[in-house]
């Protein structure tokens, strides 16, 4: 299972999915209005993923 | 003795030769140049929007300067704070004609929109260091780009406005501290921050995200705003070769402004204004 948090719904869930692209799939991400996170890391949408990995699903932030 | 208590920290006489360009003097712009200034970094201003009622909550503005230029009531305030420091301030709106007014020590980015933002990215691109801050309601984030801003946008994404969504005047300012002590960190050849710094103030979350320059075989072209795009080819261009079969805007040793827009950095970072997927495969083809 992958920790997942999702910043714009506050929510931390646990999900089962090989990689990121399954993983918004699975949560109906609107993958234009995120940054993806895995491990404290910056990744792309065709990463693999394993279990015990963490992916935060930031907002992309624009203003100033 | 103006500056006796942050000399025992910080190499005061270094920081007070270096000139920061701040873009957008909203929230981030004006609360970052209120830090840099108190340091004695002389400051050049941009701007092109006016103060509006609803900017009092948010930005250093206060009611009398409603309807003036943000650029003009930011160097006013900054100069009685201030008088030693250099402040230069432009109205223009930064575009690919005057892209040139970044000239200076260091860039901060504390506009609201990514399309500056990549313009940015094209002109500074292993030029000038640039920080890259946003806030939004009780987001902040900082970066200061290591290689290029589509190592962060690699993709089309939706952007968010303050207008619609609001921002917590402390956010900014905690983007705005981040983003000036970095600034000085750099000015200042320390050693900085490499990660991505992103938080909500209202719940004391703060993340240190690394980020890797974008492997070439990923690199595509990236959808900006109004039909904008960015490409890095990842590769030198030769910009006399481009010169000569192109009309040209603007050139300088690292940088050509070609019409109809397209802005191109030497090291291969290409910016396309109001063009199509299909335009610019064509006009790659050529290259």
């Amino acid at each position: 299972m992958v920790k997942v948090f999702i910043e714009r719904k506050n929510k931390k869930i646990n999900v089962d999915a090989k990689d990121i692209d399954g993983l918004i799939k699975k949560l109906s991400i609107n993958k234009e209005e995120v940054i993806i996170v895995k491990n404290n890391e910056l990744t792309p949408r065709n990463e693999k993923l394993k279990d015990s990995d963490e992916v935060k699903f930031l907002s992309v932030i624009s203003g100033g | 003795m103006q500056y006796q208590r942050v000399r025992k920290i910080i190499n005061i006489e270094k920081l007070r030769k270096k000139t920061v360009t701040i873009v957008g003097l909203g929230s981030l712009g004006s609360f970052t140049a209120l830090l840099l200034a108190k340091n004695g970094v002389n400051l050049n201003l941009i701007d092109f929007d006016k103060v509006s009622v609803e900017n009092l909550s948010s930005q250093i503005y206060s009611k009398n300067d409603i309807g003036r230029f943000k650029a003009d009531a930011l160097e006013d305030y900054l100069r009685k704070l201030n008088p030693e420091i250099g402040i230069r301030s432009s109205k223009e709106k930064l575009d690919s004609s005057s892209i040139k007014i970044l000239d200076s020590d260091l860039v901060i980015d504390c506009t609201d929109n990514l399309e500056t933002r990549f313009l940015i990215d094209s002109y500074c691109y292993r030029k000038i260091p640039w920080i890259h801050t946003a806030a939004i309601r009780t987001f902040g984030l900082v970066y200061v780009v290591n290689n290029s801003l589509s190592d962060l946008y690699n993709s089309d994404v939706s952007e968010d406005l303050c207008d619609e969504h609001g921002i917590l005047n402390s956010a900014a300012f905690m983007a705005a501290s981040i983003a000036a002590t970095q600034a000085i960190k750099v000015l200042l050849n320390e050693p900085h921050e490499k990660n991505l710094i992103r938080f909500n103030i209202w719940n004391n979350a703060f993340d240190r995200i690394k980020v890797r320059p974008r492997k070439k075989k990923s690199i595509g072209i990236i959808k900006l705003c109004r039909n904008n795009y960015s490409i890095n080819l990842g590769r030198r261009l030769n910009l006399d070769k481009i010169e000569k079969n192109n009309k040209v805007i603007f050139k300088n040793k690292n940088l050509i402004i070609i019409k109809p827009g397209i802005i191109i950095n030497r090291n291969g970072y290409i910016i396309f204004e109001n063009s199509s997927r299909g335009k610019i495969e064509k006009w790659l083809r050529s290259l």
